[in-house]
C-alpha cells in the first residue's frame, strides 16, 4: 500500500489524547513537514477498489482527489501553528506515545498508538476533514475517518446509521449533571473524538436531533458547543442505558509452573482486595479429582458418618 | 471456556510463551471481553512474545509486587474495581 500522505522519517510525532477515556482521540502532531504526493501504482483504496472489496461509501466520504483535502495536507504552517515540539527525535516520540498510551488512551487507542510506533511511515493522516485545536498540550488533533479504516481495529461502533444518533445523544447527554440542565462549553471536535465520527457529521446529527426535539444548541460555536437536552432525550438515554450488571469474576491465564505460583498469589490477592472473586484455578486440586471421577469407570462410596460428600 | 465467557476481563500472563495463554487471550479479544496483557521481563522486552500480539500494550514487571501494583493501577484506572475509593 501507497499511502497518499506520508509523514517522513524525521518528523517529530507527539500524541495526546482528549479527556475522554473511550474515546479514539489520538493527535498528532509533526514538527517537519508533510508531503502530498501522489501514488506511483495505482490507488488501492480508491473508490472501485472500496467497493469491489464490498465497502460501502459513507455521506462523509470525500472524494480521493479532492484539491481542497489536499491543500490542507500540504500546509505545512497549519502543523506548525500549533506549537509543535521544538526538540525531539523519534526515540522522543516513541516515548511520547508510548506513554501516552499507558497512562490514558484506551485499548484501541493504545493498538494504534503502537502501529505508529511500529510503521512510523506508513498510513498517517488522510487528512479530509481535519479537527483541530489546542489540546492543552503541543498537540494537533488529527481526527478523520480515513485513517481508522487503515488500521487493523477500526471502531466500529455503530451497526447501522440509526445507531449514530444514540451515540451522538448518549455523549452529549451525558455531559449534563441533571435533567433541565445544558452541558457545559466544550469543544465540539472533541465531542465528534467521542462519538467517533467526523465533526461536520456529529454537527449535522445534533442539527437533526434539534430538529427533533429532542434537545436545543444553546451555541454553535465549534469551540464553545453546548446543548440542552429536552424530555424526550432522557427517556432515550433511560431506555438506552439499560445494561447488564458488570460481572465479579476476572481470568487469569499463565502458566502453571511452580516458578509462576508466587505471581499468581500476588493476583489473587490484588483482585480479592478490588473486589473480585478469587480466580478460577483449572488445575485446583478438587477439579483435578472431579476429573478423576469423571473419567472413572466406576465408584465406591462410603456413607460412614453421614458423610455428605459422599453423595 | 465458560469461565472466560463468565469474567468481566482476563488477564493474560505470557511468561513462558505457553500457547493455552495465547488461545485464552485470543478467545478472550474475540468475545469483546477486555484482556490484561503481562510478561515478566524488563521494559519493551517486547521479542520474547509472539509477533502477532506484540502490539498489545504489555505489563512487563520484575516482581510479584510490582505486577500486582500495576494490575490494580489499571483495574482501578478503567473503572474495573468494586472498591469504592
Amino acid at each position: 500500500m501507497t499511502p497518499e500522505v506520508q509523514g517522513y522519517a524525521g518528523s517529530t510525532w507527539a500524541a495526546t489524547c482528549s479527556t475522554s477515556p473511550r474515546s479514539l482521540t489520538t493527535a498528532f502532531a509533526c514538527r517537519s513537514w508533510f508531503v502530498a504526493r501522489s501514488s506511483r501504482s495505482p490507488p488501492i483504496r480508491g473508490g472501485d477498489a472500496k467497493a469491489r472489496n464490498g465497502y460501502n461509501p459513507r455521506p462523509w466520504d470525500c472524494p480521493r482527489n479532492a484539491p481542497s483535502a489536499r491543500s490542507t495536507i500540504t500546509s505545512t504552517s497549519t502543523a506548525r501553528s500549533f506549537g509543535p515540539r521544538k526538540t525531539g527525535s523519534t526515540e522522543r516520540t516513541a516515548f511520547l506515545v508510548r506513554d501516552v498510551a499507558s497512562t490514558r488512551l484506551d485499548v484501541t487507542s493504545t493498538k494504534i498508538g503502537m502501529a505508529f510506533l511500529k510503521r512510523p511511515r506508513t498510513s498517517c493522516c488522510i487528512c479530509l476533514k481535519l479537527a483541530r485545536h489546542q489540546t492543552g498540550s503541543d498537540a494537533l488533533l488529527v481526527l478523520t475517518w480515513e485513517n481508522w479504516k487503515d488500521f487493523d481495529h477500526p471502531p466500529g461502533r455503530a451497526r447501522g446509521p440509526e445507531e449514530y444518533y444514540d451515540i451522538v445523544l448518549q455523549e452529549l447527554a451525558s455531559r449534563c449533571r441533571y435533567p433541565g440542565d445544558s452541558t457545559p462549553a466544550f469543544f465540539a471536535c472533541q465531542a465528534a473524538a467521542a462519538c467517533e465520527l467526523p465533526t461536520t457529521v456529529m454537527l449535522g446529527i445534533s442539527r437533526q436531533l434539534e430538529e427533533s426535539n429532542l434537545w436545543k444548541i444553546g451555541n454553535k460555536d465549534l469551540l464553545r458547543y453546548s446543548v440542552t437536552p429536552q424530555r424526550d432525550a432522557w427517556e432515550r438515554m433511560a431506555n438506552l442505558t439499560v445494561r447488564r450488571d458488570p460481572s465479579r469474576r476476572a481470568f487469569v491465564a499463565m502458566w502453571f509452573d511452580p516458578s509462576m505460583r508466587p505471581a499468581y498469589d500476588a493476583i489473587a490477592t490484588m483482585l480479592q482486595d478490588e473486589g473480585y472473586r478469587p480466580p478460577f484455578r483449572v488445575d485446583a486440586p478438587p477439579i483435578t479429582t472431579l476429573c478423576r471421577k469423571r473419567r472413572a469407570k466406576s465408584m465406591t462410596g462410603s456413607w460412614r458418618r453421614s458423610a455428605l460428600a459422599a453423595s | 471456556m465458560a469461565e472466560i465467557r463468565a469474567c468481566r476481563f482476563l488477564i493474560a500472563d505470557f511468561t513462558g510463551n505457553r500457547q493455552a495463554v495465547y488461545y485464552e487471550a485470543g478467545f478472550a479479544e474475540g468475545l469483546s471481553i477486555p484482556v490484561l496483557w503481562c510478561c515478566r521481563g524488563q521494559d519493551d522486552d517486547t521479542k520474547q512474545l509472539n509477533f502477532d500480539t506484540r502490539q498489545h500494550e504489555h505489563i512487563f514487571w520484575k516482581d510479584e509486587a510490582d505486577l500486582a501494583s500495576r494490575l490494580r493501577d489499571k483495574i482501578r484506572r478503567r473503572g474495573w474495581s468494586w472498591v469504592k475509593p
